[in-house]
Parts: C-alpha cells; sequence; structure tokens
C-alpha cells in the first residue's frame, strides 16, 4: 500500500508537465485510470515494476508529444514556417523575371533587395494569417470551445499597453526627428529608420522591428477571441492597430516593388 | 493503450468535435461520480464510416493482388 502510496506521488508530479490546457482537462482522469490499472495489476498479480515502467515511459512520451507536436511550440514553428513560404512564393515571380531579364548585365542577383522584400512580405503575413485562417475556420464551424488560459501577451488590457509602449518607442523619436528638435548630421554613411538617424544597421533593424513586434502582440487577442468563437471587432483598439501596422508595411511594400519594376523587367541602369 | 496514448487521443476527438461528454451513466452500481462518459457524435460517425471504408478498400486491394499470407501469387 506503502508503495501504491509513493507512485501514485510520482504519477501525479509526473502529470503536472503536460501542457495547463491539457492539464486542466485531463489530470484528474489520468491519475483516476492510473489508479484503476495499478489496482488491476495488483490482483492479477503481475509485476509492478513492468507495469510502473512501462506506465511512466508512456506517459513521459505523451508529453513530449503535446508540447511538441500540439503544443504552443509548434503552432508558433507553423505561424513562422507558413509566414515564410507565402512570402516567398510573392517574391517568387519578380526573382525569376530579375534573373530571366537581367541575365546579360553580368550583375549579381540582388539578395539584399530581394530579403528586404521577403522580409517586409513576412512580417505582414504573420500578422494577418492567424487572424485569416481562424476567421476562416470559424466560419466552418470547427471552432475550439476550450477556455484558453491567458498570458501577459493574450491579455487584451497587457498586450495593448505593450503594443501601445512599442509603437510610442519608435513615433515619439521619430515625430521629435521630423519637426527638427533631434538634430541630424548628413554626413558619412547615414542609416535612417522612420526618419530617425541610427549608427548602425543592428540598431536600425531592432527598431524596424519594433512596429512589427506592435503589430504582432496586438494581433494575439484577436487570434484567441476568433479562436474561442468571438468577433474579429471584439477589440477594435488591437484590430486599428494591426491593419494601420499592416497597411503601412504593404504599402510601403508595393512602392518599393513599383520603384524596383524596370529593373525586373530588365531596363539597364534601372536605379 | 497507457494513460499518456490514451487522453492525447481523446483531447484531439474531442477538439476535432468527433467525440462529445455524455451525461448517460451506464450503470448506477458500477458508477463514480467522477467518471467522465464520452460519446460518439454525428460528425463521428461519419468519420468512422470513412474510416472502415478506407480500411474495406485496403482488404479488397490486398484481396486483388493476393497478399494474403495463405494466397501469395506463384
Amino acid at each position: 500500500m506503502q508503495s501504491k502510496n509513493v507512485f501514485y506521488f510520482l504519477y501525479k508530479k509526473l502529470i503536472t508537465l503536460y501542457p495547463k490546457r491539457f492539464k486542466e482537462q485531463f489530470s484528474e482522469s489520468m491519475l483516476q485510470t492510473f489508479n484503476d490499472l495499478y489496482k488491476e495489476n495488483q490482483n492479477t498479480n503481475q509485476s509492478s515494476f513492468k507495469f510502473i515502467t512501462w506506465t511512466f515511459f508512456e506517459t513521459t512520451i505523451g508529453i513530449i508529444q503535446e508540447h511538441l507536436l500540439y503544443g504552443g511550440i509548434m503552432q508558433t514553428i507553423k505561424r513562422f514556417g507558413l509566414s515564410a513560404l507565402i512570402s516567398f512564393l510573392l517574391i517568387l515571380p519578380f526573382a525569376v523575371m530579375e534573373i530571366v531579364n537581367r541575365r546579360n548585365y553580368n550583375e549579381d542577383f540582388p539578395f539584399a533587395l530581394f530579403s528586404f522584400l521577403w522580409f517586409n512580405l513576412f512580417t505582414v503575413t504573420l500578422i494577418l494569417l492567424p487572424i485569416a485562417l481562424n476567421k476562416w475556420i470559424k466560419q466552418n464551424n470547427t471552432k475550439s470551445n476550450l477556455e484558453q488560459k491567458q498570458t501577459l501577451l493574450t491579455n487584451p488590457k497587457s498586450s495593448l499597453i505593450i503594443s501601445a509602449m512599442l509603437i510610442l518607442f519608435i513615433t515619439v523619436p521619430s515625430l521629435l526627428s521630423f519637426i527638427g528638435l533631434i538634430p541630424s548630421e548628413t554626413s558619412g554613411e547615414s542609416i535612417f529608420v522612420f526618419g530617425i538617424q541610427v549608427p548602425s544597421i543592428f540598431i536600425a533593424f531592432v527598431f524596424y522591428l519594433f512596429p512589427i513586434m506592435a503589430a504582432y502582440i496586438a494581433s494575439t487577442p484577436i487570434v484567441r477571441t476568433l479562436q474561442s468563437g468571438g468577433s474579429l471587432f471584439a477589440h477594435p483598439i488591437h484590430l486599428v492597430i494591426v491593419v494601420v501596422i499592416s497597411f503601412l508595411f504593404t504599402a510601403g511594400t508595393i512602392s518599393f516593388i513599383i520603384d524596383q519594376l524596370p529593373c525586373f523587367m530588365g531596363v539597364q541602369f534601372c536605379d | 493503450m497507457g494513460a499518456g496514448t490514451l487522453y492525447g487521443s481523446l483531447k484531439r476527438m474531442l477538439d476535432s468535435g468527433l467525440v462529445k461528454e455524455s451525461d448517460k451513466r451506464v450503470d448506477p452500481k458500477m458508477d463514480d461520480e467522477r467518471r467522465i462518459y464520452y460519446q460518439i457524435t454525428a460528425k463521428g460517425k461519419k468519420a468512422l464510416e470513412a474510416e472502415l471504408e478506407r480500411y474495406k478498400h485496403i482488404v479488397s486491394v490486398a484481396k486483388e493482388r493476393k497478399l494474403f499470407p495463405n494466397t501469395y501469387a506463384i
């Protein structure tokens, strides 16, 4: 009886390693099943060692599977992977045009230009794709009605505050620079991002990430609401942030493509 | 099948709407109030039918090609 209590205690501890939602839904049933199977095993006088080893091993595999295949990690990888693929497919026609039309000019393939294009489209897709997918899923009546645990990023209030802070962090210096309160030196190789002069390309990239992160964080409660069957307009301020930032990035990308179109079409000295 | 596999599969079936929790109690004498019963849904029945149809097709292909151990083609 003593050993049963020890195994029961250890099994209870093992189950706590499941993802939160899974644990809340099934931990009690799993413990009950463990109890029943243990009793059954004792009654049939079979080896307890074999039963315990197998049960603990099998449950550990289940925990890893839940985390990797069906938990947040896999969803994030899928979300990033799908966005990366879609943006790659969107820039592919321009890359093909560039290769076909400019092969006679003995110029290297403009990897930097296409990386920039890909990254812009990737960020827009990353922000909008989950909203679009969940809206579509909802319309097809396969919504999940399970209760979802709120985190700092999924809680509408905290995500809005974080998102607003990220936007302010970039818009305030940008506005100050625009009205001339932050002096800028135009000599040398200046790097400007959103009108702010920065000393290195790395800092420029970090600055560039701020509005992307703001839109991504603002989109999280919208996605969560759609997943639980709610309306797209349940968080209007979040939606405005997402739409405005996505629009700015899309418009920037389109104007960049239009600007570079002569190069894609094979015009020499197009830059 | 252990509890890890069982409840993992159950979760996915619940998420997909193939099964749902049931209020029906089988035998009150055997019942434990903590016990949760599940029942197949209409969507689950359709999925089961489709899966059985798939198995039937596989078996018919295996029969056609004489893949059963005692019917190997010579």
